[in-house]
Order: C-alpha cells, then structure tokens, then sequence
C-alpha cells in the first residue's frame, strides 16, 4: 500500500490539509467520521461522569429529611446543569458518536457527505459544552431548571450570568446539532452505496434519519425562542416580560415544541440500536421491519403534535387539555408497536444472552415501564395530580435511563469490537448490566411512590412529618448502586477491555450488516471496494446465500447486479481521501469566542436603564465614558461616593458592570468575525487529499 | 367506585416497601374530595390497562427468554438457523386494533375527569377565595367575605370553592394533593380550579413549580371547618386586633412596610409579606414548612435565612429606623416580646 498525496501550492500546503494525519495534531485536524465518533463518544462519556456526578450530589441531599449538605443555591444549580448535561452533553452526542462512526460503514460509504462540516459539527460541541460548564467556575452555573421558564429568567428576577451562560451555550450546542443534521441526512439520503434501497438500510440507519430530520425541524424552534429571551436578557425587549404584555405562557409552547421532539430524539437512535442488536443476537431477522421504521417515522411525526401534555396545569382550559390527552395517547400505538415486534424478533429466535444482549433486553423492559408511566401522565386529568412530581421524575429516568442510556450502553458493547478490535470482557459486562439494572429500579421505581405521595420536583429539602424520607433513602442507595456500574463500564471501556481484551476479528457476533464485512478497526477508507447490496441485512445473506431467495425475488436480485457493474473497482487513481483540515475547528474557536462575549453582554440594557440618571448627570458635566469608569472604580473601591455626586456606590458598580457588558460586546464581534474568517478560509480550501493505492499482492493476500 | 378505592388502597401500599406509609399528609392516593376522587379513578383505569398490557406482553417477552435461548448458550455459525421468519401482517393489524382500542378505553375516563374537574359543580354556590402567590409564599383574598389571610386558608366542608390563582412575580403552582390537581400561577391570566373537601382536617399543600431559591420552601395549609365552624372562623378573622398592645420593635424595625396587621396605626397596607392579624392562630408558620411554637417562631424571626434561604425579609434584613442601621440583629429581649406579641394574636 502507498500514499500519494494531491500537491497543493502555498498558503494552504503550508497549513496542510495533513495527508495521513497523525498524532495530535491527526486528531485536531481530522474529518475522518471514525474519528469524529469517537471524540463525540469519549466526550460524551466524560460529560457522563459529570453529570453523574452532579446525580449523585443530588440524591446524597435528598437522602434524608433537612439535610443540608449544601446550599439551596447550588442544588438548583446541581439539577439544572444535571439535566442540561445529560440531554445535551451526553444522550445527544453519544447517539451522534454512533451516527457518525456506523452510519458510512452502515450504507457502505467511504465517509459522511461533508466531512469538514462534521468536524464543525463536533468542535461546536466542544466549545459549547465546554462554556455550559465553564458557568461553575464563576459561581453562576444556570439555576432555573432545564426548561428555564418566564418570568424567573428574565433579568428582573435573575440578574447574575447563569441564565446568559445556559441560553448562550445551548444555542452553541443547536449550531452544531443542526450542521451534524444537515450532514446526516444527506449521507443516508445520497451516499448509500449500489443496491442499498431506502428499505434494505439498517433500521438504526433509519432511525438516525428520523432523528435527524426532528432536529433539523425543531432546534429552529428553540433557537428563535432563546434569542428572545436573550434579547429579553440583554437589549431589555418584553418578548416574554408581562409588565409590559410579553407572554411568559409563549415561552412554554415554543420551548415544548422543541422540547417534546428533543425526548425522541433521544429515544429513537437506542431504539434503533436495539432494532439491531435483537437480531443478531437472537439469530433471526428483525421482525415486521416496516412497521418498526414506520413506527419509528409515525412517533417522529406525532412528536410534533404533543408539546401542550407538558401544560396540562398551565389553564390552556378543557377543550386543550382533553386534545392533547388524545394526541398523547394515540402515540402509545406505535411505541407499543415496537415493542411486539422486537419480542417477535424473540419469538423462536436462538437467544445468546452477551453483554450488548442483556442491555438491549433491559432495554425492552424499562421501556416498557417508562411507557406505562407516559400513559398514565396522558390521561390529562390525573396529570393534573402527577404533573411536576416525582412520578414525572420517575417515568423519564425510565425512558431515558431505563431506556436511552441502556439501548445506547447497548450500542458501546455491540460495536467496541469494531471500533477498537478488542472485545470487552462478558464477566465484567455481565456485573455492571446486573449493577446498573438493579441500581437503576432501586433508584427510580420507588420515586413513583415518591410522587404519587405529593413529593414535588425541584426542591432542596423536605421535612420528616411529608413522609418521605424512607423512599428517599432507598433511592439514593440505589443511584450509589448504579455509580458502581458506570465504574466498572468506564475502567472496563478504557482500560482493561481496550490493553487486555481479546482480538475481535472482523465480526465477532456473527453481525448482520455491512459494519461487519470490514476488519476491526476499519482501515481509514472503510471499505476497499464499495459494496454491491442485494438484500436487507446484506452482509448474513452473503454468509447465508441459500436466504436470497426468501428475501428478494429475482428481479430485485437482477437490479442488485445491474448496480454492480456500476461500481468502483481498483484502478490507477486508488482510493482518494480528504485531507485533515484546520478550520471546522479555527471557525467554531471564533464562534465559541462570541459565544463567550454574548455570556458576558447578558443584562446590558437593563443595567443601563437603571442608572441612566446617573449616566444623564455625567453627560451633563461632561465626564466621559473612560473618566466615568475610572472614578466608578475608585468608588467601589474606597466606598465612598465621588467629588462630583454624580456616582453613589450602587449606581458605581453598576457602571463597572455595564462597562464588563460593552466588553462582551467587543469580545462578541471580534469572535463572530474570526467565525466567519474560518468559514472563508474553510470555503477556499482546495481539495487536496490524498490516494491511497492497494498493491495488487496485498490485494489478492486478503 | 368508592368500594373499588377502598379495597384497592391497602394493595397498593402492600406494593409499597414495607414500613413506608404511602398516605402522607399530601398524598395523592387519599382522596378526601370530589375533585382528587374523579381524578384518582381515572388514575386507576389507566393503571388497570397497563398491569394487563404489562401481563400479556411483559408475559410474552419472559415466555422467550426463557424458551428460546440457544442451545448451550452460545451455537456455532454452522448451527441450524431459526425459521428466519420476517414478520406476521395480520398479526401486526391485530396488534394495532388492540392497541387502539385499548387507548379508547383509557381515553374516555380521562376526558371526563378533565371535563370535570373543569367545569363549575352546579347546586351550591362555590365560595372564592383569591390566591395570590409571592417568592415563597401564599396570600389567600375572600372577596365576599373580606377576610385576608396567609400562607393557611380555612375552607367549608362539603361546598364547593373556587380558587383563582394570580401571582405577583414569577410562575408557581397552587396544589392540595388530598384535595385534586394542581394548577400554575401564571402571569396575565385569570385561572381558577375548584376543589372541595369532604371531611374536616388540615390539608397540606405544596408550590410545584419551580420558582426559586426557596422554592422548597413554599409550602400551604387547607384547615377544611364545618361550615358553622368556618363561619365563625371567617367572622373572627375579619376583626382587626386595634386592641392589642405592639411591642415597640414592631415600629422600630418597620415590620408594618411588609406586613399588615390590620386595625393598628398603619397596619392595612403592607403586603410584601403575609397578613399577620391573626398569626397566632394558624397551625404553621413561614409559609407552612414549621408548626407554629414559640420556639420556631423565635427561631424564623432570628434568622429567616436559616430557613428560607434568600427570602424578602432576610435579605433587605432588618432596619432600624430610630437609628437609621441595615441589616441589624434583634436583641434577645426583642424576639422575645415579638414572639410573645405574635402568638397572642389569635
């Protein structure tokens, strides 16, 4: 095998679009969709331990009636930033790790459709999480929960950075979910390798384009909702102020019309892991496979539908309420469609109770649960009761621990073979499933007790005579199980199973689609020759050719030819692949830079109304701006008024704090504009690259 | 199906790990009022339909894992395949029916409850009461009674009452577990529920909707009285306490800007904090998180921060007026006579 790079001529040979880039510098440069998969799973795993972390601090206060472990202050800070991350820094990016490690290798492409852009993509996330959190270092991580409801997050009612930082950051994470969108679906829609129809894709293939179309539909939704609120925040309109006829009721309709498609946007990529999982392990094609995708497509589709079921105590009035009790309902029948068809898939099958197994059937069952429990909060007059409790609580661990978090746990122990070539020790895999999913029932079957006993979310404390304390106990002895679990995943993923594990081979499960052609790891072109695909799950038909002809009837079989003599084989040219590129990362460091100068603005109009007398007297006097700051820092800092009376002490330090606000405004253009830049640059990129060519011995060696 | 609720209650908390008591002052399961009744029913429907889904499929799902696993465990990859069947179309269609039908049944129930619990019960004229909430706590207006009270609101027995529900700064939401559903104070909008209580007892409330700080700490009482009871009850809170002698703390650190005690000098106007005309004879004080002792009312006026972290009155803190000081701390004496004066305000 040798490597020819394309030549490339001044300016940019000197960045180098890296020919086989290697070492750090490989990694800050990539756009090989491996890579960007695995730094969007490890970062999603680390922000895992975070957020875990903040679980745990959580349920150590709970643990017991008025303890107070910590202050009122930073529990609300623990739950928000314990939600934001696990929703946004965690659940999304790990599925989006998934997308962009299996999908290519799913369809039989050699990357995504716009390498660069999910390179962007990832580097956004980065920076975004990174600024989300970066809140804690200056005392002002977001405290309003993650749904951060007017009035309380207007600038009247919070005045500190923690709203600006949460607003800010999540809309850094919805550029980067959206561009990752836009790239996945072109992928699925137009990089599908010959003879790969819509129908013969993995259901996981599909169900990315499902969740990828939510989010390209519903993140513009939140995105308009919170520059509103930041425009409330920093420029002083009233878009949801209702001293001045804003709506804070508007606020709740947009943010769940994001909201309720972002939960299955969560749920439908373990979905389909699970929809891959079941077969292979069960030896037996995946039962009803249209009606799983079109399930999969009608809960996508019905999610936009039933926003106003998080409302039922808002008094949108009965004909409301009794509607969207129905539109929530009728969302149990494809949901429970699913279920039948993956106990169908059971049915008679050869189960192999391996670790990804076990997890995709502990999957099936807290599913199951979490969906009872949606059932009943749809059953809008009781929700009135249920709404803003721990049975809330309860029921949405269970979908998205119970459910998201197994199916994609799942996922880490089906594909960890492929993606490293080691496979992952079955006794320590079987301990942290059996760990987790008795931590996991310990910690949240008990919590619908907890709220049907009057047990509200979201608070710090709550006394002995409320009755509580005994469930409360037992949860959090249950989520200290589960830490142990995500212990012994973690020590396993990263240490023993990666230096120790035994050589996987190209398909260790006896795999059913094209992932498993390959060898483990995949070489950085995938496949060597793109595939022709005759049949759903093409790769345990070329091992079971005798099946063809159940599968497919032989017109199908004919076109699935015709396409091969379409397709590429070995020539002079070899194998062309992208160069790494600097500027997905430069043009989101600019971005995340403005991003930070934004945080920073929050409050600037407010701030300045109230001290307009004061600025009103200088101008008077003819102090100008620098002369104002100069003597408000003096007055802050002997606390005294000035000479001249025209700064008291307050109206000083509000001087230094509008002062820090046209900071961040400076700070805003500057990084918009080094964004943009990257951007350009990015767009001038020549192609570059580089070919690889196969000799034909080693070729034939294979 | 009250015979259903009765026979029902000890299975349900049977299910519940032994030692726990599942009816807390503020569960939902005893329903002591029409409202939280209709509501629990509905409830159970839904729960019913669940258990039997739960049995078949759930039955289903256990049925393979146990049937079908593959010989020794693990089979080799010559091993003779399964039948590779790829699905059923009838018995998807099947499976759909059910399905829809299933979601009827639990669909009509809920509409009703909503229905219900929405409508206005029609015979006895509801009494209202205007609720208003505060960063955290609770004012409760009887228009047509002219009665002002905080954080404790008496109620009938056996008649219906209309809560209207506004609020004076950020979302919370006014809920009495016992009694029926909650409903969200929102800005702007003039929503209301009703509920009503069929025995007498204190019902403890809670805010649900996150609102701060303190929002833990936002909690309520509901003192339901025979009606000649509340009648009596009204009649007493109505009259002012012009004949009770305020120690001087009550002047010197301003306690009426915030708080009214209605009948003094100056006492009708404040409302940043709740109405303390009648305190001494509420069973909970700071907004129902203590029982009302002199001991816990010393201890609140002490320190309010211990408390209710970032409340109104810890915050702007104490001040002086006589000697123009922020922030000063009560002398001992001082909370003494302010307790004492306090609790006498039955």
């Amino acid at each position: 095998m040798h490597i020819e790079p394309v030549k490339e001529k001044g300016f940019y040979d000197f960045l180098g679009r890296q020919v086989e880039p290697k070492g750090l510098i490989g990694w800050l440069t990539t756009v090989d969709h491996k890579r960007i998969g695995i730094l969007y799973a490890v970062t999603a795993l680390l922000w895992f331990l975070v957020g875990g972390i903040e679980a745990l601090a959580i349920r150590s206060q709970l643990a017991m009636a008025n303890l107070r472990l910590y202050s009122a202050e930073t529990y609300n800070q623990m739950f928000t930033m314990h939600a934001t991350t696990m929703i946004f820094l965690v659940v999304m990016p790990l599925a989006a790790g998934f997308f962009n490690y299996m999908v290519p290798l799913m369809v039989g492409a050699r990357d995504v459709a716009f390498p660069r852009l999910n390179a962007f993509s990832y580097w956004m996330f980065l920076f975004g999480s990174l600024l989300i959190n970066a809140s804690w270092l200056f005392n002002a991580a977001p405290n309003g929960s993650w749904v951060g409801y007017p009035p309380l997050s207007l600038f009247q009612y919070s005045q500190g950075h923690n709203y600006d930082f949460w607003l800010i950051g999540l809309q850094v994470l919805g550029i980067a979910s959206v561009a990752a969108s836009l790239n996945f679906i072109t992928t699925i829609i137009n990089m599908r390798a010959p003879g790969m129809t819509m129908m013969r894709l993995p259901v996981f293939v599909w169900m990315t384009l499902v969740t990828n179309f939510l989010v390209v539909l519903a993140f513009p939704v939140i995105t308009i909702a919170l520059a509103e609120l930041m425009f409330d925040r920093t420029y002083a309109t009233n878009f949801f102020n209702p001293m001045k006829g804003g709506l804070p009721i508007w606020w709740q309709h947009l943010f769940w019309v994001f909201g309720h498609p972002e939960v299955y946007i969560l749920i439908l990529p373990p979905m389909g892991i699970v929809s891959e999982v079941l077969p292979v392990f069960a030896r037996k094609p995946l039962f009803g496979y249209p009606l799983v995708v079109g399930s999969g497509m009608g809960i996508g589709f019905m999610g936009f539908t039933v926003w106003a079921h998080h409302m039922f105590a808002s008094g949108m009035g009965n004909i409301a309420n009794a509607a969207f009790a129905l539109t929530t309902m009728t969302i149990a029948i494809p949901t429970g469609v699913k279920i039948i068809n993956w106990v169908g898939t059971l049915w008679k099958g050869q189960i192999r109770m391996r670790t990804p197994m076990l997890f995709a059937l502990g999957f099936i069952y807290q599913f199951m649960m979490g969906g009872f429990s949606g059932l009943m909060h749809a059953n809008a007059a009781h929700d009135a009761q249920q709404h803003d409790t721990y049975f809330i609580v309860a029921h949405f661990h269970y979908v998205l621990i119970g459910g998201a978090l197994f199916g994609l746990w799942s996922g880490i122990y089906y594909w960890y073979p492929k993606i490293t070539g080691r496979m992952m020790n079955e006794a320590r895999g079987h301990a942290a499933f059996w760990f987790l999913f008795i931590g996991f029932n310990t910690t949240f079957f008990p919590m619908h007790w907890l709220g049907l006993n009057g047990m509200p979310r979201r608070i710090y404390s709550y006394s002995h005579a409320q009755g509580w304390d005994q469930l409360n106990l037992l949860c959090t002895v249950g989520a200290f199980t589960m830490a142990v679990a995500v212990l012994l995943l973690f020590t396993d993923m990263f240490w023993l199973s990666l230096k120790y594990g035994e050589k996987a081979g190209g398909d260790p499960w006896d795999g059913r689609t094209l992932e498993w052609s390959i060898p483990s790891p995949p070489p950085v072109y995938n496949f060597e020759e793109i595939p022709t695909v005759k049949a759903l799950d093409d790769f345990w038909i070329t091992k079971h050719p005798e099946l063809l002809h159940h599968e497919e009837d032989s017109a199908a079989h004919a076109a699935g030819a015709g396409h091969g003599a379409h397709h590429v084989h070995h020539d002079d040219h070899g194998i062309h692949m992208p160069g790494g590129s600097w500027f997905p990362m430069f043009a989101s460091a600019g971005f995340a830079i403005g991003a930070w100068g934004l945080v920073h603005s929050g409050g600037m109009y407010h701030i300045k109304e109230a001290i307009q007398p004061a600025l009103d007297a200088a101008a008077k006097a003819g102090v100008s701006w620098d002369q104002l700051v100069s003597t408000a820092q003096t007055v802050v800092s002997s606390k005294t008024p000035d000479a001249q009376n025209i700064l008291n002490v307050v109206n000083a330090e509000s001087v230094l704090k509008l002062q820090a606000c046209y900071n961040g405004v400076k700070t805003a253009i500057v990084g918009g504009v080094l964004g943009v830049l990257g951007i350009f640059l990015w767009a001038l990129e020549p192609i570059g690259g580089y070919y690889i060519h196969k000799e034909k011995e080693e070729h034939a060696g294979e | 199906m009250n015979r259903w609720i009765k026979y029902w209650q000890p299975m349900l908390a049977a299910l519940a790990v032994s030692g726990c008591s599942l009816s807390g002052p503020q569960s939902t399961l005893d329903a002591d009022g029409p409202v939280a009744r209709i509501q629990y029913e509905t409830f159970l429907v839904t729960l019913w339909v669940s258990v039997a889904i739960f049995a078949v499929v759930g039955g289903m799902f256990l049925y393979c894992l146990v049937n079908f696993r593959a010989p020794g465990g693990e089979v080799s990859r010559d091993y003779p395949l399964p039948d590779q069947g790829h699905g059923n179309p009838l018995l998807e269609i099947g499976v759909i029916f059910v399905s829809i039908l299933l979601v009827g049944i639990v669909a009509v129930p809920a509409v009703y409850g909503v229905l219900y619990a929405g409508t206005l019960p029609e015979g006895q004229k509801p009494l209202r009461i205007n609720v208003t909430g505060y960063q955290w706590w609770w004012k409760f207006e009887y228009p047509e009674l002219g009665v002002v009270t905080g954080n404790e609101a008496g109620i009938p027995v056996g008649r219906p009452v209309e809560f209207h529900v506004q609020t004076s700064d950020v979302l919370h939401s006014f809920w009495i577990p016992r009694l029926g559903g909650k409903m969200d104070l929102t800005p702007g909008q003039d929503d209301w529920l009703w509920l009503q209580a069929d025995k007498p007892g204190v019902y403890w409330g809670q805010c649900t909707e996150f609102c701060g700080e303190s929002h833990a700490f936002m909690r309520m009482r509901v003192v339901a009285l025979e009606p000649e009871a509340f009648d009596k009850w009204a009649a007493h809170q109505k009259e002012g306490v012009a004949n009770t002698k305020p120690p001087a703390a009550i002047n010197k650190f301003q306690c009426l800007a915030c708080h009214a005690l209605r009948g003094l000098p100056g006492g009708e106007t404040g409302n940043r904090g709740p109405d303390l005309t009648h305190v001494g004879s509420r069973t909970s004080i700071a907004a129902g998180i203590k029982e009302n002792t002199p001991g816990n009312l010393k201890a609140w006026i002490h320190n309010p921060n211990d408390l209710k972290p970032g409340n109104i009155m810890y915050k702007q803190g104490y001040i002086d007026m006589w000697q123009n000081l922020m922030h000063v701390q009560l002398t001992d004496a001082e909370e003494n006579e302010l307790v004492d004066y306090l609790t006498s305000l039955k």
